[in-house]
């Protein structure tokens, strides 16, 4: 469509607390929410996300920047141009390094990829997610999930004697 | 071993965006407010939508203990997936039930339970497994009748017995008439035993047995098969079955019981192993039948049909590749087959075969056996893939009771 074509159409997203972020369109078209947004005409220059503070929105942003294809694209973030093979595994050394973060930022951003509908975000969390799980014990994970435990006792019991084996 | 679902995990819930009604203005508030304020940071309060997303990325039978485990809301949104989708995600767990032969008996073989330990191995987590007893007071002596949505079935008689491969549960059924169950060669339960709709169906050369979850009897139906089925598949909501030599049935219950051969075409340039009974194996929406050809020297190859229903009539078509799946057979056709999706995504190999190796040959549980590739090669008098329904029970495939769903 004529605005992806133009290529450095910029968009002004904005957190609920007031900031502003100017970002490519190709950027922000990352979020299938926000591309469709712009697809149907509704988003001239400025969309309010409601439920992301700045914090949280700024990640978001740098992932997407750091995601957005560089095919056709052009500007700061996809200015190195490397082999498709290398440039996945930077992707994944960068995605690695970058949710490298506290829980409730985590929290934070698997709430913003779904919302936003990030694909590549998404995954990447909730598989962050998932290894966190499957790497430790009960109490590790609701302790790391602020989870509390609501099962009854005999629940417990339950589902103890289910896992017990697979969680020494 | 179930009907065939769809795959791909559902596409990410749009979140309620009302387009229509978005004004074009220069700022558009139009993402509309949905979730928990992020103060109020708990992970079980993540919508089934988002959790889904999550479960659908689970590689492992470990990963989903994990999941189950945490809270009730995960626990509740992993059962509320349609959970037969696990089926082709996870690799089965390998079940050593160590089961020797004990009795002979009208040319069957009999097992004395009580006297074994079970070990189940995950094979994403090799370094755990999960040790449990047989159950004990079972009648002495049992069949082995197989192993469908995570039970055995044994018979000893007119007594029958599922016993849980997981939690070691037994569920006794009720009595059979007496004499009708010497004849009774193999049982597969048509859905998960949490299922209110699951009934057991038992086989004989010529009648079928039918109880139904929940009730105190038996249905017996008359159905007559010259040969014994050799392997019985649910696939697409049918039974098929397969008997030697190569021939593909469907059996159905309604209206009326019956047989009925698939006139199925075979390409000319097929030839397939007589030595040994094939395998059906349901694999996403394919229904596979591999067959081992035995060059009588020193090798066997697997080789693997698709079965196409949209020919007409319908054919095999040999497979060169599996592609991104891998198969899992038990020596014991009885026993289930399965089949695994991307395969890497736990640390497996695509366009591999899995099979358990017997213990005596090796150290190692199960041995993958690319497609293709000779099945053995050194020992040919100590070969160890056996055909026939007689087998020790030695170890087989099975994904636990718990992968179908809640059990009371």
């Amino acid at each position: 469509m004529a605005t992806r074509e133009a290529g450095k159409k910029m968009i002004m997203l904005k957190s609920p607390d007031g900031m502003e972020f100017e970002v490519e369109e190709a950027v922000a078209m990352e979020s299938q929410t926000i591309r469709k947004m712009i697809e149907d005409d509704c988003a001239d220059t400025a969309i309010l996300i409601p439920n992301i503070n700045s914090k949280i929105l700024s990640r978001v942003i740098e992932y997407c920047n750091k995601h957005v294809p560089t095919t056709g694209a052009t500007g700061a973030a996809a200015s190195d141009t490397v082999a498709p093979a290398a440039l996945a595994e930077d992707l994944k050394i960068w995605d690695a390094e970058f949710i490298k973060v506290n829980r409730a930022t985590r929290f934070d951003l698997i709430q913003a990829a779904s919302y936003l509908n990030i694909k590549g975000l998404l995954d990447l969390t909730s598989q962050t997610t998932i290894d966190t799980i499957s790497d430790n014990s009960l109490e590790e994970i609701r302790s790391f999930l602020s989870t509390k435990n609501d099962y009854l006792p005999e629940e417990e019991q339950t589902i103890r004697r289910e896992n017990q084996w697979a969680f020494q | 071993m179930q009907p065939s679902l769809e795959l791909s995990p559902p596409a990410p819930a749009p979140r309620e965006v009302v387009v229509a009604e978005w004004p074009s203005k220069k700022i558009c508030h139009c993402l509309v407010s949905t979730s928990a304020s992020s103060e109020h940071r708990v992970w079980a309060d993540l919508p089934d939508s988002l959790l889904h997303l999550i479960i659908a990325l689970l590689s492992s039978f470990h990963d989903l203990l994990a999941f189950t485990g945490t809270c009730h809301s995960w626990r509740a949104a992993v059962f509320s997936f349609p959970s037969s989708i696990y089926a082709f995600v996870f690799p089965p767990l390998h079940l050593k039930a160590g089961l020797r032969k004990a009795n002979r008996d009208y040319g069957t073989w009999y097992y004395l339970l009580s006297n074994y330990k079970w070990r189940l191995c995950d094979p994403v987590r090799t370094d755990l497994s999960l040790r449990r007893l047989a159950p004990r007071n079972a009648p002495n002596y049992m069949r082995y009748l197989g192993c469908s949505y995570g039970h055995l079935i044994f018979s000893c008689l007119e007594h029958l017995l599922l016993v849980d491969v997981y939690t070691g549960t037994k569920v006794k059924l009720p009595k059979l008439q007496a004499n009708s169950g010497c004849a009774i060669y193999c049982g597969i339960l048509m859905a998960p035993l949490s299922s209110s709709s699951s009934c057991l169906l038992l086989f004989s050369k010529s009648s079928v047995f039918q109880w139904q979850v929940g009730t105190n009897s038996w249905t017996e139906y008359p159905l007559v098969s010259e040969q014994f089925f050799i392997q019985i598949v649910l696939f697409k909501g049918q039974m098929f079955a397969i008997d030697f030599p190569h021939t593909l049935k469907t059996i159905s219950l309604a209206p009326h019981p019956s047989v009925q051969e698939v006139d199925v075409v075979w390409g000319e340039d097929i030839v397939v192993g007589l030595n040994y009974d094939p395998w059906l194996v349901v694999c996403g929406d394919m229904l596979l039948m591999v067959d081992l050809v035995d060059d009588l020297i020193s090798n066997g190859t697997f080789q693997v049909f698709c079965f196409d229903s949209s020919a007409e009539p319908t054919k095999w078509t040999k497979m060169e590749k599996l592609e991104n799946w891998a198969l899992f057979l038990s020596l014991d056709r009885m026993s289930p087959t399965f089949s695994c999706m991307n395969p890497e995504r736990w640390g497996g190999k695509s366009n591999c075969i899995y099979l358990p190796s017997v213990s005596k040959d090796s150290d190692e549980p199960w041995i993958a056996v690319e497609l293709g590739q000779a099945v053995y090669s050194t020992s040919r008098s100590n070969s160890y893939i056996l055909g026939g329904r007689s087998n020790q029970l030695e170890s087989l495939w099975v994904l636990p009771s718990l992968v179908y769903g809640v059990r009371q």
